[in-house]
């Protein structure tokens, strides 16, 4: 009985978002700047909902569970870091969405290729984008496909789980453009959120509350409660390192580019960072299953998979399969979004511009929804190749995206930034990425991530080759500074 | 010449601050690095409140078309 509800839940979890595609597809327009961009008329309630979900990803509901259980307190730093996002979105963002309505941008390419005057640079980014939204992209198929193998007591495997999990999201961003992807972001947010503070409360009250659980771990596991962590290898460096390089990384990806484009009220970005900080309290939670699974379960092997198999040994078990929805909820809601803006890359970036220059938007519509295909299917067989750590994955792919952030803040508050000094920049950072990652014998100085010394290297090499550069053409300076001039009076 | 709003400069100065707090480390019951940015947290979603309350520091000073 109790597994026939479980499924029940899951078939419902699945079908929700399924009958929101449908009704979106009721509003859709036949334009590519409305299935990408939903028109740049995004309401505020689904802006917020659509960001804080596709921003926490099964990184922060299963990663997180699993860093406090193995590795100590360094994932608390998540803490600060939504509020650096929440600020980023406030600076940055609206200074996007200004620039990307007068263009009529749909993806990054677009922002660098107009104000940069850079072809070059632009196709650099939409290349950076691709290749590190992918393992991001992978980690969601794999934290979901779980959860629904779990939360189905085993009925359907995790492969069937994943492809399940991607043909789901394949049908509703087909059918319902951005506007699909945002409606069912509400839905998952609303679950993820609650999800996340009730496992958190619900399995520190099985020791006696959150202040017995620390009061017990002080006594057996006080190592647990102090950086660097158990095994002394998450210091204060890797405190730092992820409280820059998280943000940054899921902020510069494609599917933030989109959640700056498409809002409709410059207001909303002013509230932004009060209501991404104020979400931040949800982390209470995931910090609660970690440190209480120290105490209920020690010596777990797979500390991503600490949270359903805690639920479903000290829950009952329709509320496990609904708060392992909810875990799966936060991973769908990324990779919806991730799916689609990695889409709008290829469509909008390489297929309208190098592939057929003078293709109608039915055929540039085809093309987008082909892409959603391929990328799904990509990621769902990189799923089942590629094992690993989710939040481990995850760091690797938000390091890549990170490292746009200098050539974008030094467009916005450098004059002197110049297209050479973006793209070299640029270049070198995503490399030292690939070189730190994949020669175990070259590390970061100093403890730090290698997103970190990578941001700091593509930093220092912005400066001094933009120094060393001729500036951005004339005509190209002249109307940045025109439209900078605009925003300045009127949004600054 | 583009206008200043030391309001926005007091602001963010403070904002910045706090992240030099919360991130830069040397055991309801929680113990220190918990309880240490919680407390912090709650600082910093006052000052995000004020933030918006503001107009991010620029008052009632601002003319734009927002």
């Amino acid at each position: 009985m109790t597994v026939t509800v479980s499924l029940l839940i899951l078939a419902l979890f699945m079908l929700i978002p399924l009958i929101m595609g449908v009704v979106a597809n009721k509003k859709l327009l036949p334009t590519t700047e409305d299935f990408f961009v939903q028109g740049r008329a995004m309401g505020s309630v689904a802006v917020f909902f659509t960001v804080a979900a596709t921003w926490w990803s099964a990184f922060a509901f299963l990663g997180s569970n699993g860093y406090f259980y193995a590795l100590g307190p360094v994932y608390w730093t998540a803490i600060a870091w939504n509020i650096l996002f929440g600020m980023l979105y406030f600076v940055i963002g609206k200074r996007v969405w200004f620039f990307g309505g007068k263009g009529n941008y749909i993806t990054a390419s677009d922002f660098f290729r107009d104000l940069y005057g850079s072809p070059a640079l632009a196709n650099l980014v939409a290349v950076v984008m691709l290749v590190f939204t992918l393992p991001y992209l992978q980690i969601q198929l794999t934290g979901g496909s779980y959860l629904i193998e779990v939360a189905s007591h085993g009925i359907i495997p995790w492969k069937v789980g994943g492809l399940i999990f991607y043909a789901v999201i394949v049908i509703y961003v087909w059918v319902g453009g951005l506007r699909a992807v945002a409606w069912t972001d509400i839905f998952y947010g609303v679950l993820l959120f609650f999800g996340m503070i009730f496992a958190g409360f619900y399995l520190a009250a099985k020791i006696g509350g959150p202040a017995e659980l620390f009061r017990q771990l002080r006594q057996t596991v006080p190592e647990s409660l102090t950086l660097p962590g158990p095994r002394g290898t998450y210091g204060p460096m890797m405190w730092v390192s992820m409280f820059i390089v998280t943000p940054l990384g899921s902020f510069m990806g494609p599917q933030l580019w989109t959640r700056m484009y498409a809002v409709k009220s410059s207001k909303l970005f002013n509230l932004m960072p009060l209501l991404l900080s104020f979400a931040a309290i949800a982390y209470i939670g995931s910090m609660l299953v970690g440190n209480s699974g120290i105490i209920l379960e020690p010596g777990y092997p797979v500390p991503d998979q600490i949270l359903p198999t805690m639920l479903f040994k000290y829950a009952p078990l329709v509320l496990a399969a609904l708060i392992c929805a909810g875990g799966a909820a936060a991973a769908m809601s990324t990779a919806n979004s991730q799916i689609h803006s990695m889409s709008a890359v290829w469509t909008v970036d390489i297929y309208q511009r190098y592939i057929n220059k003078t293709a109608d938007h039915k055929r540039v519509l085809i093309v987008g929804r082909l892409a959603i295909l391929v990328f799904g299917v990509g990621a769902y067989f990189m799923s089942i190749f590629i094992p690993g750590f989710l939040v481990s994955i995850g760091l690797v792919a938000t390091a890549g995206t990170a490292q746009i952030i200098v050539p974008t803040a030094g467009l916005l508050f450098w004059k002197r930034s110049t297209p050479a000094g973006a793209f070299v920049g640029l270049l070198a950072g995503v490399l030292l990425i690939a070189l730190l990652t994949f020669v175990p014998a070259i590390k970061a100085p100093w403890g730090m991530h290698a997103g970190l010394f990578s941001l700091i290297v593509n930093l220092v090499v912005f400066v001094i080759v933009s120094l060393a550069t001729p500036p951005r053409k004339k005509e190209v300076a002249e109307k940045f500074a025109a439209l900078k001039a605009e925003y300045d009076e009127n949004y600054a | 010449a583009k206008k200043s709003y030391p309001g926005r400069k007091l602001l963010f100065l403070l904002i910045f601050i706090g992240f030099l707090i919360m991130e830069y480390i040397y055991i309801f019951g929680l113990p220190f690095i918990y309880s240490f940015t919680l407390i912090m947290w709650a600082v910093m979603v006052v000052l995000m409140l004020i933030g918006y309350l503001t107009n991010w520091g620029k008052g009632k000073d601002f003319t734009g078309k927002e």
